[in-house]
């Protein structure tokens, strides 16, 4: 069998390590891009035209293809070189990349499994063993909690804007809960009844408009992502490692949204209050401290229900169908 | 490395019926193939034909409305979700057109993903990270991510990626379809070594002629049908009398 294995030797004898741009206008302003004078079969124009029709893309078949090969023979190497003017990777050089000393693919496959597929897993492996697998496939909470730390960081406005319907339902509930408080610690519990009734209702209401609104911006932000999960479970993510990494991310974004939702209804409805109303901040202060717990469990729950049905849905597409989707 | 003469991966009549509305769309319609451990297999064939669908289907990454796909001698149908994550983890590597590295990781990060999964400890995972980024020649962008890189670096790192858990097979679903011709030519090159020196089955659904030249065999698919398999003897026979 013929063996052309050869590597792309035109860079090998230039020592070209660090200041190659300059090296790269060397070869432009000599006026000559062919090296070596190799180029005979064909003129540069037909093999730029020729290269268009290949690479972008068209669809060959058979026949053309032995076609194409024969008139490729022999001048293949040429083409490389005539091209190799052209987009040099940056700081990298491509004669080291291939030189097979610089390459240490013993080390890239050293640790290669060895043991036979059919005795790890399926039909014909040993239970014990297909058993085991399990243990083999993780994500550490640690390492999840850290990934999502770095996506909502990295999405910030993507996820003010999903977190703004918390932080505004939250808000609401802390103000009307914290109004309530005020008027028990001014008036005393009688008369207040009938009030925090509505109220409640109130507060019901607005937490449903909030999670109706943040549901829409989970599915939004889920559907975004689609190639990334599909991508993770190339990798071998289980379904359950991308919902736990959703269940986190809206935890901790209903967290955060929930706490300054807490802190945004309370300050503007104690400094409104506090202008027209006489109590000392120790008649509420208990009842701050729960509202702020409230709050925060509150957005967390939240914020989960709504990313924990898209995510999961997404998680149990196959990959295929999530690497296909172009968002 | 020479090819052994086991398979590695074989598919028995697999079919792939995609519903679209009234329409059944048949995009593979019974496709047997044999590949033997070591082999560098090129698919080709129209745009259309099915190659992605057969990509998926051995990758696993999608379900065959008939037939069967076996690795290792393992029917893929039999496998449970845990089975099937560990193989797409340490068994297969995946390298795809679009490159799909996560767009929030660093080239490092990315790479050190599959380790995560199959629960290597962090300072090996390190390591491994930096060395396969320095073997595909990225040493110096560790801390970059795929959005600061060049076509042909994410390639790179998708390619390191793929190796990061020493798979036994690699499946490319056209790799060098988004770079240019000489890029294109250094990935090849990159696989055709994998491939040559550590016995790694390359099996790549392409377009590219480059990749005819390393082929032990090419697969022509034609509207979701085998068409005709060629050695790349055969191959360079057929060239030379055409010439
Ligand atoms: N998810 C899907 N839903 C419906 N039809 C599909 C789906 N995936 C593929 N097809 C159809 O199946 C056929 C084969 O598609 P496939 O993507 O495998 O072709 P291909 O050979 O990879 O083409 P290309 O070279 O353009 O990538 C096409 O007719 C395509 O429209
Ligand atoms: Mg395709």
């Amino acid at each position: 069998m013929a063996d052309d294995s050869d590597s792309t030797g035109s860079g090998i004898d230039e020592p070209e390590d660090a200041g190659q741009p300059a090296e790269g206008e060397a070869a432009n302003a000599s006026g000559t891009p062919v090296r070596h004078g190799r180029v005979e079969a064909l003129s540069e124009e037909e093999i730029r035209a020729r290269l268009v029709s290949t690479d972008s893309g068209a669809t060959l078949d058979h026949d053309e293809v032995v076609q194409g090969m024969a008139r490729e023979l022999g001048a293949q190497r040429q083409v490389i070189d005539l091209l190799s003017d052209q987009r040099e990777p940056e700081g990298v050089n491509i004669a080291k990349v291939l030189d097979s000393s610089a390459v240490d693919l013993e080390f890239i496959m050293g640790v290669a499994v060895t043991q036979e597929t059919a005795t790890i897993i399926g039909g014909k492996a040993d239970p014990a063993q297909r058993r085991a697998i399990r243990d083999q496939i993780s994500l550490p909470f640690n390492t999840a909690f850290k990934m999502c730390l770095r996506s909502i960081w990295i999405r910030i406005g993507r996820v003010a804007i999903t977190g703004s319907g918390i932080f505004l339902g939250i808000a609401f509930y802390a103000s009307v809960s914290l109004t309530a408080a005020i008027m028990r610690a001014v008036a005393g519990a009688e008369g207040v009844e009938q009030e925090t009734a509505r109220q409640t209702w109130l507060i019901v209401m607005a937490l449903m408009v909030s999670v109706v609104g943040i549901s829409n911006s989970m599915l939004m932000a889920v559907a975004e992502r689609f190639r990334e999960i599909g991508t993770m479970k190339c990798l071998g993510a289980l379904d359950s490692f991308i919902v736990k990494l959703f269940v986190i991310e809206s935890g901790l974004l209903g967290l955060l949204a929930g706490l300054f939702g807490a802190v945004l209804g309370m300050g503007l409805t104690y400094v409104i209050k506090a202008m027209k109303l006489v109590f000392s901040f120790g008649d509420v202060s208990g009842d701050m401290l729960r509202i702020m717990l409230y709050s925060v469990v509150l957005g967390t729950v939240l914020s989960v229900l709504a990313a924990i049905l898209p995510a999961n849905q997404a998680a149990k597409m196959p990959a295929a169908a999530a690497l296909r989707t172009d968002v | 490395m020479p090819r052994s003469d086991e398979y590695i991966v074989r598919t028995k009549d697999l079919s792939k019926h995609y519903q679209m509305g009234d329409e059944t769309v048949e995009a593979l319609k019974g496709v047997t193939v044999d590949i033997f451990r070591g082999e560098y297999i090129s698919i080709m064939g129209p745009s259309g034909s099915g190659k992605s669908t057969l990509f998926n289907m051995v990758g696993g990454l999608d379900k065959p409305t008939h037939g069967t796909v076996f690795i290792d001698e393992v029917d893929m149908a039999q496998l449970d979700a845990y089975e099937l994550a560990w193989l797409r983890c340490r068994k297969i590597g995946y390298i795809f057109q679009t490159f799909n590295l996560i767009p929030v990781m660093t080239a490092l990060e990315n790479i050190t993903l599959p380790m995560v999964f199959a629960g290597m400890a962090y300072d090996d995972m390190m390591k491994r990270g930096r060395e396969l980024l320095d073997t595909v020649g990225l040493g110096h962008r560790l801390h970059n991510k795929p959005g600061e890189l060049s076509g042909g670096q994410q390639q790179r790192v998708a390619i390191a990626r793929a190796l990061a858990n020493s798979p036994s097979i690699i499946l490319a679903d056209e790799p060098t379809g988004n770079l240019d011709l000489k890029t294109g030519k250094e990935i090849i090159d990159l696989l055709r070594r994998l491939n040559q020196e550590n016995g790694v089955t390359v099996i790549s659904a392409t377009h590219d002629l480059k990749m005819v030249d390393v082929s032990d065999r090419i697969f022509w698919i034609r509207d979701g049908l085998v068409d005709r398999v060629q050695t790349r003897s055969e191959m360079e026979q057929e060239v030379m009398t055409e010439h």
